[in-house]
């Protein structure tokens, strides 16, 4: 099943009355909303409530979602409506179709927008689970240092990472898995602490 | 467990495995924070900002109601666009090709009896009778005397379909008809 396969069952069972559903598709893309919403509202505890917005916004507009497009593409355009409807109530300017495109959106400089939207608060936690992170991978060993790269950086799938690898798919899976899970054992400290707190 | 939900992220679930995980997951909040800590991590090794507005978000919707059955029942028993489209397309070439194979039946029977009388009478082909004979179908033997006749109804005909209130059918039957007698012409 694809990604947005699993994104339209999800939506199915919200649309079912599962709201823990919706939750799962909130952990999904929220922080590619909050990312997208920051290159229009600069200031980053404001972005974070528009992203806020925008999710509410979508769970209530989600009986009419069809599927005829992906559900980030539907998320996308109620984040950046919500995001213009945001600055036009501030008095401020929405910037233009032609000022802002959707290709600005997710190829503007990593660097430059990690600086603009962290609040001081949620930039410790970035630097702390980037660290986090990168401690772990160097921990990992080399097969499931590479399949998680393969994966989640490159974004191949489990069959070209088995071709790539030269192992079955199988073992794609295991070490993947493997992977996230040691990778998840260093962060446990820091999710628990940041649980019930804005980071 | 936590390997299959760390599969189903990367498009290795069937329907049936993701429909039965997604329900343990809607049960089970511990097996949901390991779906939020592997989003988590690709989010970090890809270099997405840090966020969490989940508990905000899951906060808010305490107060919405849960959406009904009937929205999701409603739109699988929608018909799919794509269906309803093949039908129509389908629709429209079998009222066009019933259009033209009536006509073509008729007319090249018509042209088969003239053409069988003009064969009767050879010394006498351009007649005044084998002219009334042949009409205003189009027997290359005497059409010496018919294309303007021909040209002119056709050019009434096309006239009256542009100024003609009927849209789609008449067209179409009149397109047929045309295109039918060329082809008898020829």
């Amino acid at each position: 099943m694809t990604d947005r396969e699993l994104d339209q069952q999800l939506v199915e069972r919200v649309q079912r009355g599962d709201k823990r559903a919706f939750d799962l598709l909130v952990s999904k893309y929220q922080r590619r909303l909050i990312r997208l919403v920051s290159r229009l509202v600069k200031d980053p505890s404001e972005a974070e409530d528009v992203a806020q917005d925008a999710f509410i916004r979508a769970y209530r507009a989600l009986p009419n979602f069809r599927g005829d497009s992906a559900f980030y593409t539907w998320l996308y355009r109620i984040g950046l409506n919500t995001a213009k409807n945001h600055l036009v109530s501030q008095g401020r300017k929405a910037p233009t179709a032609t000022e802002f495109s959707s290709e600005d959106a997710e190829q503007r400089d990593d660097g430059e927008l990690l600086r603009d939207i962290n609040t001081p608060e949620s930039l410790m936690m970035s630097r702390q689970v980037g660290e986090a992170v990168n401690s772990a991978m160097d921990s990992l060993g080399e097969d499931l240092k590479t399949a998680i790269t393969l994966r989640e950086i490159e974004g191949l799938s489990y069959e070209e990472i088995a071709s790539a690898m030269n192992c079955p798919v199988g073992t794609v899976r295991s070490r993947i898995f493997r992977a996230r899970d040691a990778i998840a054992a260093r962060l446990k400290p820091l999710i628990d602490s940041g649980n019930n707190k804005r980071w | 467990m936590q390997e299959r939900i760390s599969a189903m992220m990367d498009d290795q679930a069937s329907a049936q495995e993701v429909d039965a995980l997604l329900q343990q997951l809607a049960q089970d909040e511990a097996l949901g924070q390991h779906w939020e800590t592997y989003q988590l991590i690709g989010d970090a090794l890809r270099g997405q900002p840090q966020g969490d507005i989940r508990a905000r978000v899951s906060a808010c919707l305490v107060a919405e109601p849960a959406h009904s059955v009937a929205v999701e029942q409603s739109r699988r028993n929608r018909p799919k666009r794509w269906a309803m489209s093949l039908a129509a397309s389908l629709a429209a070439i079998a009222m066009v090709g019933g259009l033209a194979l009536h006509l073509g039946v008729l007319l090249p029977s018509e042209s088969a009896s003239q053409i069988a009388v003009l064969e009767q009478s050879p010394a006498a082909p351009s007649t005044p009778q084998s002219m009334s004979i042949a009409g205003t179908a189009s027997v290359p033997k005497a059409s010496s005397e018919e294309p303007p006749q021909t040209s002119a109804m056709q050019e009434h005909r096309l006239a009256h379909e542009q100024v003609s209130s009927a849209p789609m059918m008449s067209s179409i039957a009149g397109y047929a008809r045309l295109v039918v007698s060329e082809g008898a012409a020829r």
